[in-house]
């Protein structure tokens, strides 16, 4: 079976463990990097990671941009949304359908 | 006031009286919430000594202090204690927690990470990891062993992990009940009861707020406290605005008061679990002008794992640059 597993500060992620996904609690970029690179290797189909941190290793997550596995989702953390995740979504609907079909209104 | 003519406690409560003047002070964690950042906030702790490795430790790294400071309070407890055994009644309950977190890991085919783990405790977490491993728990007292076996049992017929929790905790309140008789101090066995009575006035609260029934909530009531199960029972059929009436004539008719007009205002039961705090600190500051006696050594722990809780709050408060009012209105109140 798949695994979902989430990667950013402790404080962000720990409740997600009360719904049965693997939390990887990190403190800096490094570390978060190391994380998200295991996860890949362990067969995780989704990563959810904060904008905080993802903001930090943007290179190591476009590595995985063109794989089936794992998606990686962006999540604000406990300090609010950056609207990173937002925009990647976009990007990606736009790039997957060539029209932004999600978000025209705004 | 209670007042104990124990004159064999006369060093040990001095010592106490020393230290407690380095506990931190309203004006401490003042100055640490308006910190400009979690490693200022960190600082401050650092130059008031906290833990042992405080020096070369980030502010991430606060849970590591806290528990180094914790299990500074319990050394200095072992040390000046004319009979250290009367401390088992604040040990056990990490006993029962790391039970708790071996048999679930267990029953649910996990591995025990050591941060799950709650120290200081009777037993060592690798003596504990190896009774685990050999299915051998006769070094346990007898009502560990008997709470333990009962938990294989009732899993292995419901495979409810719930049941785990509840025979543990009942395990584990009629074990501080007993070794509370056993002290024979009557400061000490005023603190459990109050313990087992504000435990299951959560239980109620929750369960109302859940919407079960008495059937479900029976179970997990513990005994020994000051009410009976029916009145229980018969709160359960209340409102929440009709509880205080209730414990009018107790001793917690203050304490319910204000908890149903926090509840009323945020329907949270955050400011409940601050005021029960509150309500415990109120008692300990009772013994401040005790010269012999249990009393102050039991005092300060207590007065410590509060003062712990309250840098926990303001330390994750910064972590997550929480606006100080926020962090402000959850500290609980102070024992110097």
């Amino acid at each position: 079976m798949y695994k979902i597993g989430v990667i950013g500060d402790k404080d962000s992620i720990l409740g997600f463990k009360a719904i049965g996904m693997s939390v990887f609690p990190v403190e800096d970029s490094s570390a978060a990097k190391a994380a998200l690179e295991q996860l890949a290797r362990d067969d995780y189909a989704v990563v959810y990671i904060t904008e905080q941190m993802a903001q930090e290793i943007g290179d190591t997550i476009d590595l995985y941009k063109d794989v089936m596995v794992p998606a990686i989702i962006l999540i604000p953390s406990s300090q609010g949304s950056l609207g990173i995740g937002m925009r990647n979504l976009r990007r990606s609907a736009e790039r997957a359908i060539g029209a932004d079909i999600l978000f025209r209104d705004e | 006031m209670i007042q104990s003519m124990d004159t064999k406690y006369a060093y040990a409560v001095a010592r106490i009286r020393a230290v407690e003047q380095r506990m931190l002070s309203r004006s401490v964690l003042e100055r640490m919430i308006e910190a400009d950042s979690a490693e200022e906030a960190f600082k401050v702790l650092r130059d008031a000594n906290y833990g042992f490795s405080a020096g070369e430790s980030t502010a991430y790294n606060y849970e590591q202090i806290l528990s180094e400071e914790l299990e500074k309070v319990y050394n200095l407890l072992m040390e000046i204690a004319p009979n250290p055994d009367a401390f088992d009644l604040f040990f056990i309950k990490n006993d029962y927690h790391n039970l708790k977190v071996h048999l679930k890991a267990e029953l649910s085919n996990q591995e025990v990470y050591e941060h799950y783990l709650a120290a200081p405790s009777l037993y060592s977490a690798d003596a504990v990891a190896d009774m685990f491993r050999n299915r051998d728990f006769s070094q346990l007292p007898e009502s560990m062993q008997a709470a333990v076996n009962a938990c294989f049992e009732a899993f292995s017929r419901t495979a409810d992990p719930q049941l785990i929790d509840i025979i543990l905790d009942q395990a584990l309140y009629s074990d501080l009940l007993k070794l509370a008789q056993k002290l024979g101090n009557p400061f000490v066995r005023r603190i459990v009861v109050i313990m087992i009575d504000t435990a299951n006035l959560k239980i109620v609260l929750r369960t109302k707020l859940i919407n079960k029934d008495w059937e479900f909530l029976e179970r997990f009531l513990i005994p020994g406290g000051s009410f009976e199960f029916e009145f229980y029972q018969k709160l359960l059929e209340l409102d929440f605005d009709q509880f205080p009436a209730e414990y009018a004539d107790t001793a917690y008719s203050q304490l319910l008061e204000e908890s149903m007009k926090s509840f009323k205002s945020s329907r949270s039961l955050a400011g409940f679990e601050m005021l029960c705090d509150n309500y415990l600190m109120d008692l300990l500051k009772e013994t401040k002008f005790a010269i012999f006696g249990i009393e102050p050594l039991v005092t300060y722990l207590l007065a410590k794992e509060l003062e712990i809780k309250n840098v926990r709050i303001v330390m994750v408060g910064k972590i997550n640059q929480l606006a100080q009012d926020v962090i402000r209105e959850r500290l609980r109140e102070t024992y110097v």
